[in-house]
């Protein structure tokens, strides 16, 4: 968590989409911003970039507010997949309080997915969060490329981990907001378990989700 | 993270103040003032101003509020106020302002992101190359330390070669010394068994000559006819073999005195050889000190070995005798010495009486001496 102000009333939590170089995590934060409505948040704020390769981070704040008054302002961010921004990653976790690990469905990037996920525990470890009750979900990007590893031999090698593990193609909008919508969920219960949304301040799971993940239009 | 580094974390919620300057934000209100404002202002959230510039000659009302917003959240108002009849110009003025400062406030958002995160990243950095400079230094100073350890173990070790060659070189001299001893033990061995031989020869010798002077002397006073005196006398003459004995006692004693003669040498040569009695460098004739050394060596070498003694007249040299014998001692001694060993005296003479297995406990002797030395 960024800051907690119980005074102001203002909790300030951060969300991290993580993942190897070229997984799709920028277009997994357009989409996000292309997709839901507009109330409720800001504009995605991309940081310079070169040749369109996040070197930074990009920024994606949403806010909402409880019946008590708790105002709650989440911000997603993006990491640089380089393995030469490591350092970066590392500054971008600190106190994060949930993470999309994004990976690349396609069979040649199998071992950077498992690489990347291994830097993520590294890094979470390095920052102090622990990975076993740290939100955590993961996404399959890419299902509408060719030369992919089937659903069925996803599920089964990442599902033991006991991560929500959810089919996307970012580029397409498809599953986009479904990965959000899990990791917002994990985000609540957590939250809720620690400053009990619902009973002090009113927030319930489904008004939390509705005010974060609603599809424009839909 | 060192302490004097400046900290940061990523996503820290940032003011209206933190991200707009003065300088930056009020020419744009007074750029409305000139307008035809009669004030503008931005405030925050709780209506507090920030920042106002206002015409102190005129009132007017507020002719528009817009929010100014940040991340999307609304964090202020700009308010602005003018006469009634300027209201719809003003209006269109603040909404380009707002604009303004809606980019303003985004690109100062983005360059204090960029550089916090900049500075988060070249903090980690420096931690990491700090801590990997650490590490090398440690590694380096452990290396450092084996390589100073390596050359003392490799000093110490050498030392240890250094003693235990100096001790092999000391066995073999002594061994060497102990062959030469007893090389020359037997050398004066041998004569010394052969005179002693021939004493006990002559010695019986003598008792016999004694005996036939005795019995002439008695048949001297015995009554008896010269003939038969004479007859007595050769027949005693013939048992005590008096004749051969006669022929047989100047050999003998030619024979001792040659075999005294070679202990003498002997003697002379190795006390020549050891310089026992010199000290210091005196002037050496080098072919003397040669025919010294090779005298001594005699019994060392083997059947067929000969000497071809090529001698030059040599001018006295300054030195230390000693040493230099000990150098021709090394030089001319014959490699394979053990073994071929072989009895220098098979042409001596087997004397009557000499015992004959003497020569076999000297050469018991000589063995037992080499396998000791």
């Amino acid at each position: 968590m960024i800051e907690y102000n119980e005074q102001q009333q203002r909790m300030v939590l951060k969300l991290v989409y993580y993942g190897p170089a070229l997984s799709g995590k920028t277009t997994n934060l357009l989409q996000l911003h292309e997709q839901l409505i507009r109330e409720g948040r800001g504009d995605l704020m991309v940081l310079d970039t070169t040749n369109d390769r996040t070197i930074y981070f990009d920024l994606l704040p949403f806010f909402l507010t409880a019946t008590s008054g708790l105002k709650i302002k989440i911000k997603v961010y993006t990491v640089p997949g380089q393995v030469r921004h490591d350092a970066t990653r590392k500054a971008v976790l600190q106190r994060a309080d949930g993470v999309a690990f994004i990976a690349d469905s396609q069979r040649a990037e199998t071992a950077n997915n498992v690489n990347s996920f291994a830097s993520l525990e590294d890094n979470l470890a390095l920052v102090g969060l622990n990975i076993d009750t740290l939100p955590l979900v993961i996404q399959f990007n890419k299902r509408d490329l060719t030369d992919i590893v089937p659903e069925e031999e996803i599920r089964k090698s990442w599902e033991p981990t006991g991560f929500p593990v959810i089919m996307a193609s970012a580029l397409k909008g498809c599953g986009v907001v479904e990965t959000f919508a899990s990791l917002a969920g994990l985000l609540y219960d957590r939250l809720d378990g620690r400053y009990r949304l619902l009973d002090e301040h009113g927030l319930a799971k489904d008004d939390f989700l509705r005010c974060l993940a609603t599809v424009a239009g839909g | 993270m060192r302490d004097d580094a400046l900290t940061y974390v990523v996503g820290e919620e940032k003011g209206l103040r933190e991200l707009l300057l003065d300088s930056e934000v009020l020419p744009l209100l007074e750029g409305i003032l000139a307008a035809g404002a009669t004030s503008a202002a931005i405030v925050d959230r709780d209506d507090e101003e920030l920042w106002i510039v206002r015409d102190p000659a005129e009132l007017g009302n507020e002719v528009v509020r817009l929010p100014i917003r940040l991340e999307g959240e609304p964090v202020g108002t700009l308010r602005i106020c003018g006469p009634d009849e300027s209201a719809h110009p003003l209006v269109q003025m603040a909404r380009m302002l707002g604009i303004a400062i809606d980019t303003l406030l985004r690109n100062n958002l983005k360059r204090v992101l960029t550089t916090e995160i900049h500075t988060a990243v070249v903090n980690t950095s420096f931690d990491e190359l700090v801590e990997i400079n650490r590490q090398l230094s440690e590694s380096d100073t452990r290396y450092r330390q084996l390589a100073e350890s390596l050359e003392q173990k490799v000093k110490e070790r050498s030392a240890e070669l250094k003693k235990a060659l100096i001790h092999l070189l000391q066995q073999e001299k002594m061994a060497a010394v102990g062959q030469l001893a007893a090389g020359i033990a037997h050398e004066i061995n041998n004569p010394l068994g052969f005179v002693t031989s021939n004493l006990h020869t002559l010695q019986k010798y003598v008792s016999r000559l004694i005996t036939m002077v005795e019995y002439q002397k008695t048949l001297f006073g015995v009554r008896m006819d010269d003939e038969a005196k004479t007859q007595h006398a050769d027949h005693k003459w013939q048992e005590l073999k008096i004749n051969s004995i006669l022929t047989d006692i100047g050999d003998l004693l030619h024979e001792s005195l040659n075999g005294a003669e070679r202990v003498t040498r002997i003697v002379a040569d190795l006390k020549g050889f050891s310089h026992v009695d010199e000290i210091g460098a005196v002037p050496v004739d080098i072919n003397a000190e040669l025919e010294r050394t090779l005298s001594v060596l005699t019994h060392e070498l083997g059947p067929g070995v000969t000497i071809v003694r090529d001698f030059q007249p040599l001018p006295p040299f300054s030195c230390e005798p000693a040493i230099l014998g000990q150098v021709f001692l090394n030089g001319a001694h014959p490699g394979n010495r053990m073994g071929r060993r072989t009895d220098q005296d098979q042409h001596r003479r087997q004397r009557p009486g000499h015992p004959p297995r003497r020569q076999g406990k000297d050469l018991r002797t000589v063995f037992h001496h080499q396998a000791g030395g």
